[in-house]
């Protein structure tokens, strides 16, 4: 059995919901601390702290360990409940109520940018038809500590079944409870759950389709815009769940961990990429890495394909004209004219590429690091594509940084023995940006400009890991 | 100075060492800034303690002046040899490869093998 991977969960939650990285630099499927998740989120100027109190649907709940690898994590859903991983799978048993009574003390962080739907409200959703009084499972029994209402419980490993077994006696219907609101709660969470129990969480009914008089529901109270984004998070959980959900033993779901190894199988993406355990399918796999956008990016900047019975001459014509697209109309064999990749000549914003320039026009960072293709045909330090140091004090990126990130990144892979590729040197030197302060998009796309730029000036791959003696 | 390849390193040294590094750490404190050193630094200003701040900032602004010695090196505006206690002398920019600022910087690099004051690894999240 896996153990549970809280971080991982909340970042492929996180990244479907918003197709973002949950950790700026790190792919995904590699988010595996929640120390490493809870040190990012706090110095992330996305993501806002809140108080507990505040807490409300789309948060994220984690546990702020430091220097260790495992503590908890996951995304607060409405009528105060948590989703997060557990040994087999995405769960909802958990609750802020619980959570409060943690020690130390969990942290909410709110990802700002749910603020740019019009008309979302900060105010405090996620306890909204909460019942702190809802009665529980004993402790010491299956399921126990979990919710009496839903008719769900845990089948003692973390998949919720419709129903309770041996635990009728403990079971009190809300309507028992003398509270109304509790009342609809049990009344929404039977929708909720499938009858099988294969499925842990489904959409909440549409505001239409509730019944519930209740006028804090969690479809009322967030409003159209903000329901939108939340029912975004819970579509993409829910598409998650029916991956995790077995095709023929609907009473064993496979776990992410699972879903993982088999899409490693499958995958061969960017070894060096592979972490260990969980992820490396996942992110090699369905969600949105690096390698899904630059294949886009990749096929756009992609040198054009030579046409057919051209002698050497044209050749080496057609590949001057390629080396001057890829440049945005630089001759990258006869540089050095103090032209860029851009025609507007103003800086980069969030999703464009960096400008570019040959290394001997303006200094600054090789993209890619030129020990990459030492001793590589047609490969010239000089004339190779670098971001002019001009162009890093107007990013504000911190090159120091890039190069060490470099070093660290191009050692790690060092050590995984196999040989450099296109995809990893795209891979490093993206996160290494990124690490110094670049946009991911920009990242992405100043690093893909650069490997075509190098393809077209006839360069072939890469030949020797920078910083290691391969 | 008389010396015209001394009065040129010394130029050298200002603008692609002291000035690289003066400028490198006043873009760490711009708001658009998102490495890792300048959120360091912005917490640090933003919790109004003088003194950790500047024990927050004294090792990065070290580590950036000697950073952009090594990068001065590895661009060959520094054209140094180094000569050890064997005797022998090696060419920096040659045998270095232009990694050095790299080695310097890197999470597994120079600072975490022979620094015996303080280091925040910065990389630890990408290995």
């Amino acid at each position: 059995m896996n153990s549970p991977n809280y971080a991982l969960a909340v970042s492929i939650l996180f990244t479907r919901a918003t197709s973002q990285r949950i950790m700026l630099g790190t792919e995904p499927g590699h988010v595996l601390s929640t120390s490493l998740l809870y040190n990012s989120l706090l110095h992330d100027s996305r993501f806002m702290q809140v108080p507990m109190s505040q807490a409300a649907p789309g948060d994220i709940i984690i546990e702020p360990t430091k220097n260790q690898a495992d503590g908890y994590a996951g995304i607060v859903v409405d009528h105060g409940r948590i989703v997060s991983d557990s040994s087999t799978g995405v769960r909802n048993s958990s609750s802020l109520s619980e959570i409060e009574r943690h020690v130390p003390p969990m942290v909410l962080f709110r990802y700002i940018g749910v603020q740019k739907y019009p008309g979302y409200t900060l105010a405090s959703l996620a306890n909204s038809g909460f019942n702190p009084d809802e009665l529980r499972l004993p402790a010491g029994q299956p399921g126990g500590g979990q919710w009496t209402s839903g008719g769900a419980q845990s089948d003692g490993g973390g998949r919720r079944t419709a129903g309770l077994h041996g635990a009728s006696d403990a079971r009190q219907k809300p309507s028992n409870c003398g509270s109304k609101r509790a009342k609809s709660i049990f009344d929404r969470m039977q929708r909720w759950t499938n009858p099988d129990g294969s499925i842990i969480v489904k959409l909440p009914p549409d505001k239409g389709d509730t019944k519930d008089n209740d006028p804090k529901t969690a479809g009322q109270a967030l409003g159209e815009t903000g329901k939108s984004f939340w029912s975004g998070v819970l579509s993409q959980l829910h598409a998650l769940i029916f991956q995790l959900k077995p095709e023929h033993d609907s009473s064993k779901p496979k776990s992410i961990g699972q879903i993982d190894k088999e899409r490693n199988e499958e995958a061969d993406g960017m070894d060096m990429t592979k972490p260990k355990g969980l992820g490396s399918a996942v992110a090699a796999g369905a969600l949105i890495t690096a390698g899904e956008a630059l294949a886009d990016g990749a096929a756009a900047n992609a040198p054009k394909p030579k046409p057919s019975g051209l002698d050497a001459t044209s050749e080496a014509k057609a590949r001057v004209q390629a080396n001057k697209d890829a440049y945005g109309g630089v001759d990258a064999q006869n540089m050095g004219k103090g032209q860029d990749n851009k025609a507007s000549g103003t800086n980069s914003t969030e999703g464009d590429a960096a400008t570019l320039k040959p290394y001997s026009d303006g200094g600054g960072h090789h993209v890619p690091a030129k020990k990459a293709f030492e001793g590589a045909p047609s490969y010239d330090p000089k004339s190779a594509p670098a971001i002019p140091n001009t162009e890093l004090d107007n990013l504000k990126v911190n090159h120091d940084i890039v190069s060490g990130a470099q070093q660290t990144l191009y050692r790690a892979y060092a050590k995984t023995g196999k040989p450099l590729t296109w995809d990893a040197v795209q891979s490093i030197e993206t996160q290494a940006l990124v690490k110094g302060g670049m946009s991911q998009a920009a990242a992405e796309a100043t690093v893909s400009k650069a490997i075509s730029i190098l393809k077209a000036a006839g360069v072939k791959q890469p030949t020797k890991i920078p910083w290691s003696d391969k | 100075m008389s010396n015209p390849q001394i009065e040129e390193f010394s130029k050298q040294l200002i603008n692609a060492v002291r000035d690289a590094a003066i400028r490198n750490c006043d873009n760490r404190l711009h708001p658009d800034a998102r490495d890792p050193v300048s959120i360091r630094w912005k917490k640090a200003i933003s919790e109004g303690n003088p003194e950790a701040l500047a024990r927050v900032m004294i090792p990065d602004i070290v580590d950036s002046t000697i950073a952009q010695l090594c990068r001065a090196i590895d661009q060959e505006l520094l054209q140094l040899s180094f000569t050890a206690s064997d005797g022998k002398s090696t060419n920096l920019p040659v045998d270095g490869d232009g990694e050095l600022c790299g080695w310097y910087m890197g999470s597994d690099g120079w600072r975490s093998m022979y620094s015996k004051e303080r280091f925040i690894d910065d990389f630890s999240d990408l290995k």
